[in-house]
């Protein structure tokens, strides 16, 4: 198949969008398809915040918006059609707007959110507040390993009584993770 | 000195079981909106008969931006077509958006510096709504959000600050430079892309997830006292180097407001905070009681002045009241 847009060289990347509720087709060749990703200046010379957005995703999940990386053969457009199905969000469409349609998007994009989540804050494990009713695992979790730092100070502190009853609670603690 | 002018912390938190706000359609939109209701004003509480619910469809745009100017709500929640509601506490310390970018987006304000407690009262809060609402939440990420820069705590806890002298020394593109290496931003009078009037400036954590809120509102703080010595320091120099100059600037500025017949908000923010630093370095002395220079500075908004006058106004017209305003109360 050749590419719709320079009609040249052969078609390797389809990508699936939905606008306005429907769905379009593109096959372009990798040369194409990234120029459609580059930032788009546009008629008043200004880069709108969704086209910077997507510029910083493509650079986060590795497809580089400079078109000297071509070379370096990149998959990652071949899931774009994938879609969540909770929402019926695509992961084009998030690229977009910057939002994503869902808490299930999470899991459907997850490969691809990932070293976005880890750009934008460095690290991907919350440590904050959690919900008073999800997150039992997580509370236990981080439950166990408080009182394990209790009792290492309690053996360096020589108070082994105390560091038994802590030690118990460990161990009640982590059958209940079970 | 009110370097900083408030505190403010806010909490992204959505509905497990609703598509977040840019994907819900208007039908379970109100559903959503009157569960948020619920979870607050039907709490068996005393914090239950201290809130109210703004329906923010069936408001003027006018009175959405004297909430705005007032920062109530958010420049985004103004522009927003679909159904959109604010409770809001009787004292205006907390106000819960309803429907923005997130489904609830619950903001704790308070004069001053005291950013825990605002922290306490607004966390107070978010377990309240959590009795009724199962939020959206990941073991990994934390609470989920629409859009990945606020996962995690879904904090953002901020100051107004109020520093003429790094600004006009040019000091604060430098600061701001330095303290994006803290994931610390510094953003206008109303957030993010808005302008900054008056020397007023938010300062605020740009980094969610990965801190807990304590360490979040700690490495604030520390980057917040670090800028307010900056800017004493600074003031105390220009006085310093130049009395004279630095009085003159004062006094005019002080003129103009008190006898001035037309003033643009611009102007008037700028006067303004010339002479809030005038009065906090004893220079200027009024016979009237103290002033609060930043409420004089809400009520010339535009909006708020309208709103105060009762009536729509043309830009000359309100230049024209804006200037009679201050003149009455300076």
């Amino acid at each position: 198949m050749q590419c719709e847009q320079c009609q040249q060289n052969q078609a390797t990347v389809h990508v699936t969008h939905i606008e306005n509720g429907e769905k379009i087709e593109q096959h372009l060749c990798e040369n194409c398809a990234k120029k459609m990703q580059t930032f788009n200046f546009g008629d008043s010379n200004l880069i709108s915040f969704d086209d910077f957005f997507t510029g910083l995703l493509n650079m986060a999940t590795g497809a580089s918006a400079h078109p000297q990386s071509l070379g370096n053969k990149n998959k990652s457009y071949a899931t774009h059609g994938v879609q969540c199905p909770s929402c019926k969000m695509t992961y084009d469409e998030f690229k977009k707007t910057g939002k994503l349609g869902c808490a299930t998007c999470y899991q459907v994009f997850e490969h691809h959110l990932y070293p976005v989540i880890k750009r934008i804050h460095g690290n991907i494990n919350h440590t904050g507040k959690l919900p008073q009713r999800a997150a039992t695992d997580l509370k236990v979790k981080r439950k166990i390993k408080q009182l394990n730092e209790e009792l290492q100070r309690a053996i360096e502190e020589e108070a082994y009584e105390k560091a038994a009853q802590i030690r118990d609670q460990i161990r009640a603690l982590e059958k209940e993770e079970l | 000195m009110d370097i900083v002018i408030s505190s403010r912390v806010r909490l992204a938190r959505n509905f497990k079981k609703y598509p977040f706000s840019n994907r819900l359609s208007s039908e379970k939109a109100y559903t959503m909106i009157q569960e948020s209701r619920d979870a607050i004003l039907e709490s068996p509480t005393i914090m239950a008969q201290e809130f109210e619910y703004i329906d923010l469809e069936q408001k003027s745009s006018l009175d959405k931006l004297v909430m705005m100017e007032k920062h109530l709500i958010s420049p985004e929640l103004v522009k927003k077509t679909t159904p959109t509601g604010v409770l809001l506490k009787q004292d205006e310390s907390i106000s819960i958006m309803i429907n923005e970018e997130d489904h609830l987006r619950i903001q704790g304000i308070q004069l001053g510096s005291d950013i825990h407690k605002t922290w306490d009262i607004t966390s107070r809060i978010d377990d309240l709504l959590e009795e009724s609402i199962e939020y959206a939440f990941h073991d990994k990420y934390g609470y989920l959000t629409a859009c990945p820069t606020n996962l995690g705590t879904g904090l953002r806890a901020s100051y107004m600050l109020h520093v003429p002298a790094l600004e006009t020394t040019g000091q604060l593109k430098m600061i701001l430079q330095a303290i994006g290496k803290f994931g610390i931003t510094i953003r206008g009078m109303y957030g993010e892309g808005t302008e900054a009037q008056g020397s007023l400036f938010q300062i605020s954590n740009q980094i969610t997830l990965g801190q807990s809120e304590q360490e979040i509102i700690e490495n604030l703080n520390t980057v917040t006292n670090q800028i307010v010595e900056q800017e004493k320091n600074i003031r105390e120099k220009l006085l310093q180097a130049n009395k004279l100059k630095f009085e003159d600037r004062i006094y005019r500025s002080y003129g103009i407001l008190t006898h001035a017949r037309q003033l643009s908000s611009k102007e008037a923010m700028s006067l303004l905070s010339d002479i809030k630093v005038g009065f906090e370095l004893g220079i200027l002395k009024t016979d009237k009681k103290p002033v609060n220079i930043y409420e004089l500075m809400v009520c010339t908004q535009p909006a708020n002045l309208q709103k105060q006058i009762g009536r729509a106004l043309s830009p000359d017209e309100r230049d024209e009241e804006r200037a009679s305003f201050l003149r009455q109360h300076l």
